[in-house]
């Protein structure tokens, strides 16, 4: 059915018909619940920003909108916006995924880990007012040399289930940190700070969730 | 071949942007050179990708998507990526490009003594900066302490310190304990991207006679 909209929007241009479920997507989202399952709603998003990159289509672009542009505010606000801020901010981090969708390569990075870049990249150039030394995603594959096989993306969508799982077995004190470091943007010891830790019990923490984490995608690499 | 790569703590701040602009920068150039810290910071940001996917969502507002769509055909006002001359891209990694408007001729070189200059890329009233540091081949940088993190990373050439070489790519992290003395090595200048959070503090007795006039 969205997929049906999706034609009705880019067929018929701006005033648009059948747009109403992505508003109300966006008004009221349901946690989880405009999210395709599995590894097949990850090549749904991922190809939704191909149709954006290559078709310019209006209609896939409302339909990442309402599946992002909700997490994109809960991020900013997470990372200390206020709700204002938060809402241009995600705004500003979509119309962005509008312009560069085409150097968006499945290959390299999952949907979710190519918005999350640009988020974070829109947060540091608001909220901290620097400029932001980032590598574009074509600096990335200069920097990472041959192309990866087709396979990849697949793979890759799997590692996310599986880190997304792994994240929920990690004990609290674990996730907790490695949360306050990518939600909230927070240095090592500024999250010591926070807790009232020692920053090595913070540090011990965060690498010994890493491990973990990291094992799992490493394990898909081979 | 790069040997000395960055601490995990760096590489995870720089996926989850904590870092300080000047250290971030020295850290995107490395990992620039260094595909090992590339592919480490892309599977960290698949980790923030994954935790951006599982936030709960956030209500917007009732016309949040119209107003996306009617943004979407304004034209970008942001600034493209300078196209760098050969020269630049010979010698600094592409996220240093911006900072010198991708040419090599807007560095402001500044002699500090006969064997050191110095060319500011970020300057934040002396708290926390990031320079180019050029030393002759063969000469040594005055005996220093750091009242900060240091980062540096080579560009070209190569130097020695008592304990370890460094060569292009290599980055070496210095902190409050560690007082060293560089000593570029033999040959070509010696060319690094430092980043500073205070400036350093030289302690040798040039150097301390030095200090109210070098600030790095």
């Amino acid at each position: 059915m969205v997929s049906a909209i999706a034609t009705a929007l880019s067929l018929s241009g701006a005033a648009l018909p059948g747009v109403d479920t992505l508003r109300k997507a966006v008004i009221a989202p349901a946690e989880g619940a405009s999210r395709p399952s599995g590894s097949s709603g990850d090549n749904r998003l991922e190809g939704l920003i191909r149709a954006v990159a290559t078709l310019r289509d209006r209609g896939a672009f409302a339909e990442l909108f309402a599946y992002f542009a909700p997490r994109l505010k809960a991020f900013m606000l997470k990372g200390g916006a206020d709700g204002d801020t938060a809402e241009d901010l995600a705004q500003e981090a979509m119309i962005q995924v509008w312009r560069r969708a085409d150097s968006f390569d499945p290959g390299r990075a999952a949907a979710s880990t190519w918005i999350y870049t640009i988020a974070r990249n829109k947060r540091i150039d608001r909220l901290r007012r620097e400029r932001r030394p980032a590598m574009s995603e074509e600096e990335y594959a200069a920097a990472l040399g041959e192309p990866e096989r087709a396979d990849d993306a697949a793979e890759r969508s799997q590692a996310e289930t599986r880190i997304a799982r792994s994240i929920d077995e990690l004990p609290e004190d674990q996730a907790m940190v490695v949360k306050m470091a990518f939600y909230e943007g927070k240095s090592h010891s500024a999250i010591a700070a926070e807790l009232h830790l020692p920053l090595g019990t913070v540090k011990s923490r965060i690498r010994l969730a890493l491990t973990r984490l990291r094992g799992l995608i490493q394990d898909l690499d081979k | 071949m790069i040997t000395h790569r960055p601490p995990e703590e760096l590489l995870l701040g720089y996926a989850a942007g904590s870092l300080p602009e000047p250290i971030a920068l020295t850290v995107a150039a490395h990992a620039a050179l260094c595909p090992e810290s590339a592919r480490e910071i892309r599977r960290l940001e698949g980790i923030g990708g994954t935790l951006l996917d599982r936030l709960a969502p956030a209500a917007l507002k009732a016309d949040a998507l119209d107003r996306a769509l009617t943004l979407l055909d304004r034209e970008d006002v942001a600034p493209p990526r300078p196209i760098a001359t050969a020269e630049t891209r010979a010698l600094l990694p592409a996220p240093v490009w911006p900072y010198i408007k991708g040419d090599l001729k807007n560095l402001v070189w500044r002699r500090r003594s006969a064997d050191i200059d110095t060319a500011a890329l970020i300057e934040d009233g002396g708290k926390r900066s990031a320079i180019l540091l050029r030393v002759k081949g063969g000469r040594p940088v005055p005996r220093h302490t750091h009242r900060g993190l240091e980062l540096t990373l080579v560009l070209t050439g190569a130097y020695c310190d008592a304990a370890n070489c460094f060569e292009r790519g290599d980055i070496q992290v210095a902190d409050p304990t560690i007082d060293h003395q560089p000593m570029a090595q033999a040959g070509e200048d010696c060319i690094c991207l430092i980043a500073l959070e205070a400036p350093i503090w030289f302690t040798g007795p040039i150097g301390r006679l030095a200090n109210p006039f070098v600030k790095l």
